[in-house]
């Protein structure tokens, strides 16, 4: 594994630990298995994945 | 789930109490934490519209202007213009917190919440790993005796013999049951995958020890007198350095007054006396270490208060996420009777059950803060003692599973803690209400205190009959949720005993897994 590829696992790890998934992935995932489906941009991945990690919160237990 | 709720709001108002502790007549550390707001605003709004879902980036800027503010917190403290108007009593700061968790609750969440939680998760690691490098640099000399005189249960932080009250105040560094919460309900939710979990949920425990260790690290390399004038309330030490040092030096800790001011002033405050709640303990504890690494003027004031802001940062993050929780909890349980509160998407409903539930976490708060025994000494135990059973429920629920799994092979690894945590948490929890000692039972210290008022004399630390009768009302109230948590785990023993039993009679495996469920929106 080179150094950049090292940076980036990294960042996204601590991205995920902050609740943020990571945005190349997905739209690597839906390239690879979806190329049907439009790609959301940046903003409205990021606006989407932050409501749905706390609109849920509250059924907890 | 009503159980729960309460442990929920006990939590709550104990943290929040800690924050108001940790501030109180601080206006460095109050001109600090109230910047953080703003910049939690900036934050919130440069991830949604300038570059967005830039965390890392955004977080780095938050720090900058975190670290500024802490330095500007020194000077604003300095200035004899600007101070008093960020010098405010418990009561102001409880008022203050109430209404700050009002409207975090109801804001949207990418404005506040959601950039405060990206900041105080890498502040909060960030923090921990300095620490550890800090420790193990500075290698600082514990000062604090192995044992004191004090485990014979005359303990002036907090009364009461070294079994069980140990094992019910050191919380969630030893065993957790508010982390078992989070555990079952919130983290199933947020990880990518079920094969994480583990790694997660362990590893998430060992840092929590991890930071529990440091934490004791750092009260024991204070001086022990420094430690009891923090941490010993005002009735025991009166509220001048000569007062506390006389007492002190009574216990068998010699300070001198001189020493107290001294070390109120090496960071930047004007007293130590009575900040129960950890949190300045921790700091001044932290300030020493990492002063010890990057030393230099006025560098222990810095560090100090960064140490609060890194504390009250994520407490006040776990308040706001708190009564989000707490709000959709009631909507649903309220719900049941008034079914219009059910619509999370209405602005009254959502108005009305925030409303509820900062209400009652605010009411222990700010019966916390008024409390003439110093409400941390008071609402500590009581606490632990929800913390810790909420533990053992979640350790019985866990034994009662691998029955009906058939992995009896596996029991005593759940069945040896849970039955610790009962004998602990159920003797605390009798001797909490029932002891004949005042200073341990609830019943006992509000009768005391009912007879005197009932004469009219007043008892120290009361001064007003006003206070007598809060005493009397808070203790009774305390009583009465001790005797409640107590019932729920004895109940909770034995609907797991009744339930493993009957696992026991069949002879394949009893338990079900829930039937995948689509989340409504998700396209298959």
């Amino acid at each position: 594994m080179n150094w950049l590829a090292a940076w980036r696992r990294l960042v996204a790890i601590a991205r995920a630990m902050a609740g943020v998934p990571d945005y190349d992935a997905y739209v690597a995932h839906l390239r690879a298995h979806h190329p049907e489906r439009a790609v959301p941009t940046r903003a409205a991945f990021f606006a989407d994945r932050q409501e749905a990690r706390y609109r849920s919160s509250g059924r907890c237990c | 789930m009503v159980g729960v709720l309460m442990i929920m709001f006990i939590i709550l108002g104990v943290l929040a109490l800690v924050v108001v502790k940790a501030l109180a007549a601080s206006p460095w550390g109050t001109f600090t934490v109230a910047t953080t707001i703003p910049i939690a605003l900036l934050m919130g709004a440069y991830l949604r519209f300038l570059r967005p879902g830039r965390v890392l980036e955004v977080s780095l800027i938050g720090l900058v202007l975190l670290l500024v503010a802490i330095w500007l917190g020194g000077k604003v403290a300095a200035d004899p213009a600007w101070a008093p108007l960020f010098t405010y009593d418990g009561k102001a700061l409880a008022w203050m917190l109430i209404a700050y968790g009002f409207c975090a609750s109801v804001l949207p969440v990418w404005l506040l919440l959601a950039p405060r939680d990206y900041l105080s998760t890498f502040l909060k690691i960030g923090t921990v790993v300095l620490l550890a490098i800090g420790i193990l640099v500075a290698m600082p000399e514990l000062r604090m005796p192995a044992v004191t005189h004090f485990i014979d249960g005359s303990g002036p932080v907090f009364a009461g013999k070294l079994f069980p009250f140990l094992f019910i105040t050191i919380a969630c560094g030893a065993v957790s049951g508010w982390h078992s919460l989070i555990a079952s309900g919130t983290t199933p939710k947020l990880i990518a995958s079920e094969t994480d979990a583990r790694a997660i949920g362990y590893g998430a425990m060992l840092v929590e020890a991890f930071v529990a260790v440091m934490a004791l690290i750092s009260a024991c390399v204070l001086d022990p007198g420094v430690y009891f004038a923090m941490n010993a309330p005002a009735a025991l030490i009166g509220t001048s350095v000569e007062s506390a040092a006389q007492a002190i030096g009574h216990w068998g800790f010699a300070i001198t007054p001189e020493a107290l001011t001294q070390a109120a002033k090496d960071i930047g405050e004007t007293t130590i006396l009575s900040r129960a709640g950890g949190a300045p303990t921790l700091a001044v504890g932290m300030a020493q270490i990492l002063h010890d690494v990057f030393s230099g003027e006025g560098m222990l004031a810095f560090w100090y208060h960064y140490a609060i802001l890194f504390e009250a940062l994520f407490i006040l993050t776990t308040v706001d996420a708190g009564t989000r929780v707490g709000r959709f909890m009631i909507q649903e349980l309220v719900g049941l009777a008034v079914p219009s509160l059910r619509k999370t998407e209405s602005w009254s409903a959502n108005v009305v059950a925030t409303v509820l539930c900062v209400g009652c976490w605010g009411w222990f708060l700010y019966s916390g803060v008024t409390d003439p025994l110093g409400g941390i000494n008071t609402l500590w135990p009581l606490f632990g003692i929800a913390n810790q059973m909420l533990a053992a429920i979640a350790l019985t629920l866990a034994s009662v599973c691998l029955v009906k799994m058939k992995r009896e092979r596996y029991l005593w690894i759940a069945l040896v803690p849970t039955a610790w945590l009962t004998v602990c948490t159920l003797t605390a929890g009798w001797q909490k209400v029932f002891s004949s000692d005042p200073k341990i039972g609830f019943l006992t210290h509000a009768r005391t205190f009912a007879a005197a008022l009932d004469k009219g004399e007043l008892l120290a630390p009361a001064k007003s009959l006003a206070e007598m009768s809060a005493i009397v009302r808070n203790d009774t109230i305390d009583a009465v949720l001790a005797a409640f948590f107590l019932l729920l785990v004895v109940a909770m023993l034995g609907f797991g005993a009744r339930a493993a039993l009957a696992a026991r009679r069949s002879s394949s495996p009893t338990t079900h897994e829930m039937p995948y469920v689509a989340l409504a929106g998700a396209r298959p």
